[in-house]
């Protein structure tokens, strides 16, 4: 059990690590996840470097998941577009998650191996969709990508794992989604008029 | 370390974080101050009855110049302002304003448009043609041409202004639709519509409207990829194109609004003979050239300036006479939390090589912008092709720094020659950030569109309800546009 006095320095470096990369991200609130300890039931998720080159939607939040009930290797790359819904629906159909997701992280060339579905987590609606990205001279990277809508902003979040993305890999990334630390930062970033 | 010195440094974090983000209380504009100006002055106002406003056109209409202005959704607080002409709330759709002597604008009609709160609802775009100049309009009319909310594009006779009749209605529900184009010679438009299938909520129907009550589809454009079927990347969608019709046979597409930017220029004739069917063979067909833009910037407007002789190459043996467009930029995001949009020159000469040449943009300094609240940058330039500021004087629409004027006769040095930044008011609505997690929310002026006319007079429109300005230009700037 951490003492008070260790709590508060904490709390105090967790905000300076948030404002100094809110700078350098400008001014994108970041997450800050613990190192975790191991759990055999639970999905634990610690944050990674984000991996993938700057673009016009800035650099986003990575989070890695091992061990456990994650497997190998459970990979979550999430990033917010602010003002890129469709205000009045959101992402209610397959067309919008190919437009707003992020799936061109991993590739150019990529295709959907089945139509999505609906996800919700907390204050965020919107649909799911695995799609397969091919690679040199490797096989097939399949991809989960969920785009979720807060009023016009959208919180895109692309999943991979080192082995496959199945049921069970999407419903932890979907907890994590729905987790409070992703709730916060959804509020915090977005939503606003 | 002891408890003492934890807490020092959660109070020195909090500052830090409250010194970044805080920023400086600076320039806040306060209801009851003047304008801020120089080379413009205030001739005219209406106040729109307080409703968020996007497109204006003014049409000169038999002896009398009518504004017809289109309007965003309601807010939160007030989704339908009550219209003092009926006594009813309604929701925000399309303002109709007599501007004949723009000292006394003349509120005339609202015909409401679709529920929904700012870009949910609404009625955004406005064209105006003559029926005398439609091929088969009936030439005692006129027509308005506006978007229906997101849902769909409807024509009004408008010929009494004050009794807009609907006469058409496009058959089916779309995703969106935003920024169009009519050509009044011709009554081809380019319509931006989002056609369930496509995989954006805005690309291009091209109908013929020659005669206003029978509209007749003729194809669906946008950029390969984007098409029904297609997979892989979706290119960045549409926002609005500008035709310089048969005579220049050159249409010139804005993509992107903030972000992904690109300017497309389409031959129009292929785009009206060629193949229609939306493969991506015949979607590439019709497109001469092309401007790819930094991801971080977005083509609002692309308004095309061919044949512009420059002063400076006058004695150069060739290209002394340059096709110039240019590109603006929309801001999005408020108080500065996205990169800087701005007017862009791009050299479209050689079609197939456009190169950008030189940008337009106001120094952040000079009114403490980012501070002010709301929106700072660009948003859009008048459209109007009228002789009396065409290739000569542009007016940008650059949200809470006003109108900006600037002297586009050399378009590789662009130069500011006048500004109008006007009051708010009572109505005027706030623009919140968030701020941990907070909304922090501040009232500042957005200037969102402008027009002129072919009197010389300049219409901006602010799109947190402050209402409609009419200016007229002074000193240098009137210089600039030759008017006496």
């Amino acid at each position: 059990m951490l003492s008070l006095w260790q709590t508060k320095l904490r709390a105090g470096l967790v905000i300076l690590s948030l404002a100094a990369v809110s700078i350098a991200a400008g001014g994108t609130a970041i997450m800050h996840v613990h190192a975790p300890a191991m759990s055999e039931t639970t999905a634990v998720w610690s944050q990674e470097a984000w991996p993938f080159p700057i673009d016009q939607w800035g650099m986003g939040q990575a989070f890695g998941c091992s061990g456990g009930p994650c497997g190998a290797g459970l990979h979550l790359y999430l990033r917010a577009k602010i003002g890129f819904c469709r205000c009045a629906t959101g992402v209610s159909d397959d067309d919008e998650i190919d437009r707003v997701g992020d799936t061109e992280l991993l590739g150019s060339k990529y295709a959907p191996l089945a139509p999505g579905h609906s996800v919700d987590a907390g204050v965020l609606t919107g649909r799911a969709r695995v799609f397969k990205v091919e690679r040199a001279f490797r096989s097939a990277l399949p991809v989960l990508t969920v785009a979720l809508a807060n009023r016009c902003d959208a919180v895109v979040a692309t999943v991979i794992s080192d082995s496959d993305v199945l049921p069970k890999q999407e419903q932890m990334a979907v907890d994590f989604l729905r987790s409070d630390l992703v709730q916060r930062w959804a509020d915090t970033n977005t939503g606003s008029n | 370390m002891n408890l003492l010195w934890a807490n020092k440094a959660v109070l020195m974090a909090l500052a830090f974080v409250a010194g970044v983000c805080g920023s400086v209380q600076a320039q806040e504009q306060k209801v009851g101050a003047p304008p801020e100006a120089q080379n413009m002055r205030l001739v005219g106002y209406s106040d729109l009855q307080a409703r968020s406003a996007y497109q204006p056109t003014i049409h000169h209409q038999g002896d009398r110049y009518i504004a017809y202005i289109g309007h965003h959704g309601g807010t939160p607080e007030v989704p339908k302002p009550v219209n003092p002409l009926t006594g009813q709330p309604e929701f925000n759709g399309t303002s109709i304003v007599d501007v004949t002597d723009p000292a006394h604008p003349r509120y005339l009609k609202h015909i409401p448009g679709t529920p929904g709160n700012y870009e949910e609802g609404g009625a955004q775009m406005t064209r105006v043609c003559d029926g005398k100049t439609l091929p088969k309009g009936d030439p005692n009319k006129t027509y308005l041409l506006r978007v229906f909310g997101g849902k769909g594009h409807q024509i009004f006779d408008v010929t009494d202004p004050s009794k807009p009749q609907l006469i058409w209605q496009s058959p089916n529900e779309l995703k969106d639709t935003h920024k169009s184009w009519w050509e009044c010679d011709t009554g081809i438009a380019y319509l931006v519509s989002g056609v369930p299938g496509w995989r954006v909520n805005r690309m291009t129907e091209v109908y013929d409207m020659s005669d206003p009550a029978h509209p007749v589809k003729l194809r669906d454009f946008g950029l390969p990829g984007q098409e029904p079927g297609a997979i892989g990347p979706v290119p960045e969608q549409l926002h609005g194109m500008i035709s310089l019709g048969p005579h220049g046979n050159r249409i010139y597409f804005g993509y992107g609004t903030n972000k992904g930017g690109m300017m497309q220029i389409v031959d129009r004739e292929k785009l009206l003979h060629g193949p229609k069917e939306p493969t991506p063979e015949n979607l590439r067909y019709p497109e001469i050239g092309r401007l790819t833009m930094t991801p971080w910037n977005g083509a609002h407007t692309a308004f095309p300036m061919p044949k512009m002789p420059i002063a400076e190459f006058a004695k150069d043996k060739e290209g002394s006479q340059r096709d110039i467009v240019m590109i603006v930029d929309e801001q999005i995001r408020n108080e500065c939390e996205e990169p800087r949009q701005m007017a862009w020159f791009v050299d479209v000469t050689i079609e197939a090589h456009p190169m950008v040449i030189s940008n337009f943009q106001v120094p952040e300094a000079s009114g403490n912008f980012c501070s002010r609240g709301g929106r700072f940058g660009t948003h859009a330039s008048n459209e109007s092709l009228a002789p009396v500021f065409y290739k000569k004087l542009a007016f940008l629409s650059y949200f809470n720094a006003g109108v900006r004027t600037v002297d586009v006769r050399d378009p590789y040095h662009p130069k500011e020659v006048g500004y109008f930044i006007p009051s708010i008011t009572s109505a005027t609505d706030k623009r919140c950030v968030k701020v941990n997690g907070q909304d922090r929310c501040k009232v500042a002026i957005q200037t969102n569109n402008v027009e002129t006319d072919d009197r010389g007079y300049i219409y901006i429109v602010d799109r947190a309800n402050t209402g409609m300005h009419i200016l007229e230009l002074t000193g240098e700037a009137r210089a600039a546009a030759g008017l006496n």
